[in-house]
């Protein structure tokens, strides 16, 4: 067992994540996979803040996750893994890992053509495609911002 | 000068500012509601301390730990600027009413995070222990 869940959320580690999703989702390791911040230290260490009890944090590049998963560094670990940008999800798919569920939480309200999927989320029309290459390999994409909202299928808004 | 700066999810921090000028006439409290409206915390953030001279003391409060919000104070820390967070309003009150001429060290700030935290209080435990000393 690796990835139990992923999540699109463009604040990465922050309270929603840290209080409610991660002491629901109960995993031994959360992963931020983003660049980003994995590549400034100042960024990656006021992340760290986020931390929350009882679990790993990891804070790390696409290049180091892929490498790492690659060399199955986190089998036997229950990872809860969230990033921005869904062709992270899309590359470790089709790295071979198995992803059985991906939750689209929040998005940054994009000033290109996009699809409203919630009051917090949008999916870029160049991400559809995306998203649709993820659903074909199995997963079960949501939206869903916080636990206690209803969950909805993206099918329902992406035809 | 002393300046406080309070930032919250939402509009904690415009209410806490209220409030803390209710109760203590303070002026110098700038209040950042994150997430009301799609501008960026960081650019908020940068608008509010653009006002700030290098030598003013700065103290931020901010409602969580975890949350971004409070994410995105961390780098502004240094030795006149301090960062708070899980703000109460006792805790608010003793540092805005602390005399200016003495400075808030480390160590007066740890104090008064100790008594505001005493100051939270699960208050029908509290009353039942007050009654059976009274009479």
């Amino acid at each position: 067992m690796s990835i139990i869940l992923s999540r699109i959320d463009s604040r990465l580690l922050h309270g929603i994540v840290a209080t409610q999703w991660a002491p629901s989702v109960a995993p031994d390791r959360l992963m931020i996979i983003d660049d980003e911040f994995a590549n400034d230290p100042v960024k990656k260490e006021s992340m760290r803040l986020g931390k929350p009890a009882g679990m790993a944090l990891s804070i790390i590049s696409r290049e180091k996750a892929y490498a790492n998963f690659s060399s199955h560094k986190y089998d036997g670990q229950r990872v809860f893994l969230v990033v921005r940008d869904p062709q992270i999800i899309l590359d470790l798919l089709h790295q071979g890992e198995k992803i059985p569920k991906l939750t689209i939480g929040c998005t940054l309200i994009p000033e290109t053509e996009a699809v409203k999927v919630s009051r917090r989320a949008y999916v870029k029309k160049e991400e559809i495609e995306i998203y649709r290459s993820i659903a074909k390999t199995g997963t079960e994409i949501t939206v869903q911002y916080v636990p206690a909202d209803s969950e909805e299928p993206l099918s329902k808004y992406l035809e | 000068m002393r300046r406080f700066v309070i930032a919250s999810h939402h509009e904690f921090a415009l209410g806490l500012k209220k409030t803390l000028e209710f109760l203590t006439r303070t002026g110098h409290v700038y209040a950042i509601s994150a997430y009301v409206d799609s501008k960026p915390l960081e650019k908020s953030i940068e608008e509010v301390f653009s006002q700030f001279a290098r030598d003013d003391e700065v103290i931020i409060l901010t409602d969580m730990l975890q949350g971004s919000v409070n994410q995105k104070f961390y780098p502004y820390m240094n030795d006149r600027v301090h960062l708070i967070c899980g703000v109460n309003v006792p805790c608010a009150m003793a540092l805005a009413l602390y005399p200016e001429d003495e400075a808030l060290t480390p160590e007066r700030i740890r104090r008064v995070l100790e008594e505001s935290r005493s100051q939270m209080i699960y208050v029908n435990e509290y009353k039942n222990q007050a009654d059976e000393d009274d009479e």
